[in-house]
């Protein structure tokens, strides 16, 4: 458990989370323990702890891992050289404003498709809401006029028609964008989880 | 099996775990491994995801001297379950789509 903690807090993670995690694996041994198994067998039971440590990193919130990972790197750069600091404040102007500019084209082609889908969204109920106004007016215009209440009829049946079938490639479409964030969140994090060992699968 | 299509599984699995009854973690593994083999360090990111994501609520009973967290399913949990259950037709289809391709090869 000691070696767990401190692996946990050597990557940076807050006291709560990581006594949390020890809890749960405290508590996972004294079980097998009280099931009849020694310490021993039960600590071994657990796994491999650099793949205990992965899992618990790998599923932190994305909040929560950031900080960790700033906080260990804060620990590491205590000792970096005063050469590479420099170097670092020097270069500012050139890498700040491209680091700016590539998060801010991410950030517009993100925004461009969120408003495409919600736009479909929009057209979807305009589409249906318009619709479903214009049929009571057929019916109030057909003692007036029979082929233009029709006309009108048709019409909202036909826009009722293409705002439903619309429904799904919106319901898609943002299925998508959804699984296009998570996909990119745990890419932002991959560079800094420890690989995983080769070993024999579960499943 | 593809890390994305195990998570998914694993955590229904863990549900209808729960379903059956309020359990703690070794037993949701001893309940599991039968049938589905599962680790702790598996299992407990697992509960952190879905207690997040509200599927199941977590409490403490006092077990032994010690304290040992109970975890029990909740209407969104049950929601999820149901949703997998419906859902797994599609994901039949696509794999008989895809064993038809590879054995016309």
């Amino acid at each position: 458990m000691d070696e767990l903690t401190s692996r946990l807090r050597a990557h940076g993670l807050i006291e709560e989370e990581i006594s949390c995690s020890a809890e749960y694996y405290a508590e996972a041994i004294d079980d097998r323990m009280e099931d009849g198994t020694d310490e021993e067998s039960a600590v071994a039971a657990l796994g491999d702890l650099d793949e205990i440590v992965r899992q618990i990193l790998i599923d932190l919130p994305l909040g929560s891992f950031i900080k960790s990972k700033f906080r260990q790197q804060k620990e590491k750069s205590r000792s970096a050289s005063r050469f590479t600091l420099v170097m670092t404040i020097l270069g500012a102007p050139l890498w700040i404003p491209l680091l700016i500019t590539a998060v801010a084209v991410i950030l517009s082609v993100y925004v461009s498709i969120l408003a495409v889908i919600i736009s479909l969204f929009a057209t979807v109920i305009a589409l249906i809401t318009s619709s479903a106004i214009s049929i009571p007016v057929a019916g109030l215009v057909i003692s007036e006029t029979v082929p233009g209440a029709i006309g009108i009829l048709g019409a909202a049946l036909l826009l009722m028609g293409i705002g439903i079938l619309m429904i799904l490639p919106a319901k898609l479409a943002a299925k998508g964008l959804w699984k296009i964030t998570l996909w990119f969140t745990r890419q932002l994090r991959k560079p800094f989880i420890p690989k995983q060992r080769i070993r024999k699968d579960t499943i | 099996m593809d890390i994305q299509l195990k998570r998914g599984i694993l955590d229904v699995c863990v549900l209808s775990v729960l379903v059956r009854g309020d359990s703690y973690g070794y037993q949701i593994v001893k309940q599991m491994s039968p049938r589905v083999p599962i680790t702790e360090s598996t299992l407990y990111p697992i509960l952190k995801r879905l207690e997040a994501a509200g599927c199941l609520s977590v409490y403490s009973v006092e077990h032994n001297g010690r304290l040992r967290k109970f975890y029990s399913i909740t209407d969104a949990g049950r929601k999820k379950i149901e949703e997998f259950i419906e859902n797994w037709q599609d994901v039949m289809s696509a794999y008989q789509f895809i064993e038809e391709g590879w054995k016309a090869l």
